[in-house]
């Protein structure tokens, strides 16, 4: 098998263009319809009931409409399972009457949060999101070069921002387990754009390519990656695909964002990253000052 | 001999790879839903289980062992009717071998195994506020003592001459220790002259109020245990957090309310002495108002035992013991105070349905002193119900501030079952998809690769299990994504000998520089994820730190999979071999 070399920087605009589309068409949505937070961002109150058969569900709005209490009543999953949120938690009374309403129904869970929790939890969850950013742009900078790190951190925020573009639009609920996988998909992203700026920079240093544009250097770094990019990438799909079907309802908000998040993370580090990269001007000289300087750390 | 490893190295990953597997073992073996119950009531709790027709359980010495918790929950209802004292708690079935080296199973989240999760809010601030008002009182005492006047204005107090000043900062920097004074002097002039008033600024020490947090947030969170054990629930966590707040998991128990009855009751008792100036603060008591002192003379968390009880002329009374620390002084409070009356005063914090907090406070018992006090007391003027509500309210601990409940989530079993059922049914699935992949893909070297899986999973699990982190719903999703991981450590490996061997036929050579040039790229992607789980683990909460600590550990294991364990299978296998097959 020969290793066919593909032109990705003469196509930047192409993929540059769709990027900036789809950031912009997510921003307009997140500014418009907002972002649907689960429970544990906004607080209030969420019970969920299940039965061996269908529950009626207008049984259970007529109680709640008797107490005066504001509840919005739904169906999860299929017609078995009920969730009723509300702001405060239901009284004792009124939730045992509503789970004697249909037969053979059993409480699965409820859940009450905080108005206060829920802020805080999202303040945190920003935070997180962007120190580890921070944080790896540091150690790329260090290892490799600012440009990488600059072009990798671009294409990294890419990824969350889409993913939480199409959770938006979809009206998808946003909640803690999704954004741990959002920090997921980060750590995934980078690990794809690691593989292809690790390659670059070896071709960089290389004495038989010196004469080469950095641009047919950085198309074949990301050409001669691109096999085990795309190995891995189906892989992981593939496993979070499986958990997406069979992992049962409470994962599956967690396997869509992976979902999502591995096809752009894929793209983000073939497409966009090495691209931006070389825009910004990065060339040989940046590597070989850097092992240079590297050769020089070591010595004691 | 290029890929060959060394004697002593198989040894070692065979060693490690052996040790592992012993303390993976032990989750193999789960929990199981039991009863405990006192060795001389066995023959009732047998009678009881056997004519209720309860089905599956297996009865030892002590206790009973259930396969559902349904079954348990059911069979406690049936123990309790008959006034059988018993309590749920799950029993380890792990071999005794195991557990002499310390191999125990992985703890289950609540999601996956249900139970009730509570977070608690001190209210700390409370706190601060009583403390400073008792520290200003402080104040007065000391320049009452050395006669020294000043005007209090706000957090300043004002001299009138510079020696009063120095005299009083003295005594208060050697006697207080709650706030930093400093002096200073300010002149003030009008058309009569100038006047010269000299200062001192006190405020509180960032210390003193970290010292007040700490240890509220500790006297709570031992009340919560205290109460928590009053609830029978054995593998109960009481974790402090942040800013007061204090989570309270119950893993396996189902009554909510009645877990919230015992544990979410936030009342505070505060003893204090009646007063009958007009000036004091009235509150009610039985249908009437009583005037109490605002000195707090003994404060609910300074009993450490309480019992209802009958005295000699058949009243009902409550024996208090006094825990060692707050004798002397309670004693001579007291002695001061014979012949007046001491309340009880219960503080509760309730929330409206409007979200406001209401802090409500009553008196709950009046009784007169009638000698001084010493370690046991016993507080009298009460009827029976009152003496039993009172005992049970101080035994179990009172809070020494108001606690809110600010979430709290009930997970019943049968979802906690479905949850780890499905969950690690996608685990396998998984990976059976991605070996029979491997092996189609990359043929014998994929093999070596599915093994390296298997031990993956083999040693994140002992290491899961070592460390005692509680298996979450999201510690699952990390496992699935550092397997991920691990084989993309093996994709990079193999690509990159493909592509070695395509500049040099050589096939050891080819092996060798795969891996040494793979391995740095490896290494790259495996710091910067563990950054993304560092900083997780540092600035998330709750199942974002669980899923940050499976993480972290899982790119530890395979980075030893895929990368050492892989290479010794491929030196033993290929060690030797002229030609290969990589897809």
């Amino acid at each position: 098998m020969q290793i066919k070399y593909i032109d990705f920087f003469g196509k930047r605009w192409i993929f540059q263009g769709l990027s900036i589309i789809l950031i912009l068409i997510s921003l307009i949505s997140f500014t418009t319809k907002g972002i649907n937070f689960g429970l544990e961002f906004t607080g209030g109150n969420q019970i969920q009931i299940t039965s061996t058969n269908a529950v009626n569900i207008e049984l259970i709005r007529d109680a709640l409409d008797g107490s005066e209490i504001k509840a919005v009543v739904k169906n999860i999953g299929n017609d078995k399972s009920v969730v009723i949120s509300t702001q405060k938690p239901l009284p004792e009374k009124l939730l045992q009457e509503i789970i004697l309403l249909n037969k053979n129904t059993i409480l699965d869970k409820s859940e009450y949060i905080g108005p206060q929790i829920g802020s805080e939890l999202a303040q945190k969850g920003i935070v997180a999101v962007l120190v580890s950013v921070l944080c790896t742009m540091l150690y790329i900078a260090i290892r490799f070069e600012y440009r990488l790190a600059v072009s990798s951190a671009i294409a990294l925020a890419h990824d969350p921002i889409i993913i939480m573009g199409i959770f938006s639009i979809f009206g998808i609920s946003f909640d803690l387990t999704t954004l741990a996988a959002l920090l997921a998909v980060v750590g995934y992203s980078l690990n794809d754009t690691i593989v292809v700026f690790d390659r670059a920079r070896e071709n960089f240093l290389k004495p038989k390519n010196e004469e080469m544009s950095p641009a047919s250097i950085m198309n074949n770094s990301i050409s001669q990656t691109l096999s085990r990019t795309l190995i891995t990438s189906f892989l992981t799909f593939t496993a979070i695909l499986v958990l997406y079907i069979f992992g049962g309802p409470s994962l599956q908000s967690f396997a869509l964002c992976m979902l999502l998040g591995v096809i752009a993370g894929t793209y983000s580090s073939i497409m966009i990253a090495g691209n931006l990269a070389v825009q910004m001007g990065v060339q040989r000289s940046n590597f070989i000052r850097k092992s240079l300087s590297d050769k020089y750390a070591d010595r004691p | 001999m290029k890929n060959r490893y060394k004697i002593w190295q198989n040894l070692l990953i065979i060693f490690t790879i052996l040790i592992a597997i012993i303390y993976c073992v032990p989750n193999l073996f789960q929990d199981k839903p039991a009863i405990e119950f006192r060795a001389n009531q066995k023959e009732r709790v047998i009678q009881t289980l056997k004519d209720n027709d309860v089905k599956n359980y297996i009865v030892n010495k002590k206790d009973v062992t259930f396969t559902s918790t349904e079954d348990q929950l059911f069979a406690l209802t049936l123990l309790q009717d008959k006034n059988i004292s018993a309590s749920l708690f799950l029993k380890n079935t792990t071999p005794s071998f195991l557990k002499n080296l310390n191999a125990y199973p992985m703890k289950l989240g609540l999601d996956l195994r249900g139970g009730v999760h509570l977070l608690l809010q001190a209210d700390i601030d409370e706190v601060i506020k009583k403390d400073r008002a008792n520290q200003e009182k402080n104040i007065i005492k000391v320049l009452r003592n050395k006669k020294v006047r000043a005007k209090k204005s706000n957090g300043k107090l004002i001299f009138s001459s510079e020696k009063a000043r120095d005299v009083a900062l003295y005594e208060m920097q050697t006697n207080i220790f709650a706030f930093k004074f400093s002096p200073s002097k300010k002149e003030e002039c009008d058309k009569d002259g100038c006047k010269t008033s000299y200062i001192i600024d006190y405020l509180t020490r960032d210390e003193h109020i970290q010292n007040l947090k700490e240890s509220i947030t500790k006297q709570t969170i031992l009340t919560l245990k205290k109460r928590v054990n009053e609830l029978g629930v054995s593998e109960a966590v009481v974790q402090s957090y942040d800013g007061g707040k204090i989570a309270v998991d119950l893993p396996g128990l189902q009554d909510a309310s009645r877990a919230k009855n015992i544990i979410g009751k936030t009342a505070a008792l505060e003893f204090r002495i009646v007063s009958d100036e007009q000036s004091s603060m009235m509150y009610p008591y039985k249908n009437s108002k009583v005037g109490l002192q605002e000195d707090i003379i003994l404060s609910g968390d300074s009993i450490s035992n309480a019992q209802a009880s009958i005295d000699d002329q058949l009243n009902h009374i409550v024996q208090v013991s006094l825990s060692s620390s707050v004798e002397n002084r309670f004693n001579q409070v007291t002695k001061e105070n014979v012949g007046n009356a001491m309340a009880v005063l219960m503080l509760e914090s309730k929330k409206t349905n409007t979200g406001k907090t209401v802090k409500t406070s009553k008196v709950i018992s009046v009784a007169t002193i009638q000698s001084a006090l010493g370690s046991n007391f016993s507080i009298s003027g009460l009827n029976e119900d009152e003496a039993k509500d009172l005992s049970l309210l101080l035994r179990a601990g009172s809070m020494p501030t108001t606690v809110n409940i600010v979430e709290e989530t009930v997970l019943g079993p049968s979802l906690g079952q479905e949850n780890i059922t499905k969950g690690i049914n996608a685990l396998i699935l998984g990976i059976i998809i991605v070996s029979v992949f491997m092996a189609v893909y990359y043929k014998g070297f994929g093999m070596i690769a599915n093994i390296a899986i298997v031990i993956n999973l083999v040693c994140l699990l002992a290491l899961l299990s070592i460390v005692g982190v509680t298996l979450t719903l999201s510690g699952i999703a990390a496992i699935v994504l550092t397997l991920g991981m691990a084989i993309d450590a093996n994709v990079l490996i193999y690509e990159r000998i493909k592509e070695e061997l395509q500049i040099n036929k050589n096939v050891q050579n080819g092996i060798f520089v795969g891996f040494n040039k793979a391995f740095a790229t490896i290494l790259d992607a495996n710091v910067t994820t563990f950054i993304v789980g560092a900083v997780l683990l540092t600035l998330g909460s709750g199942p974002i730190q669980a899923f940050a600590v499976t993480l972290i550990l899982g790119l530890i294991t395979s980075m030893f999979t895929a990368v050492i364990c892989t290479k010794a299978l491929v030196n033993l296998f290929y060690g030797n071999s002229k030609e290969i097959s990589l897809g």
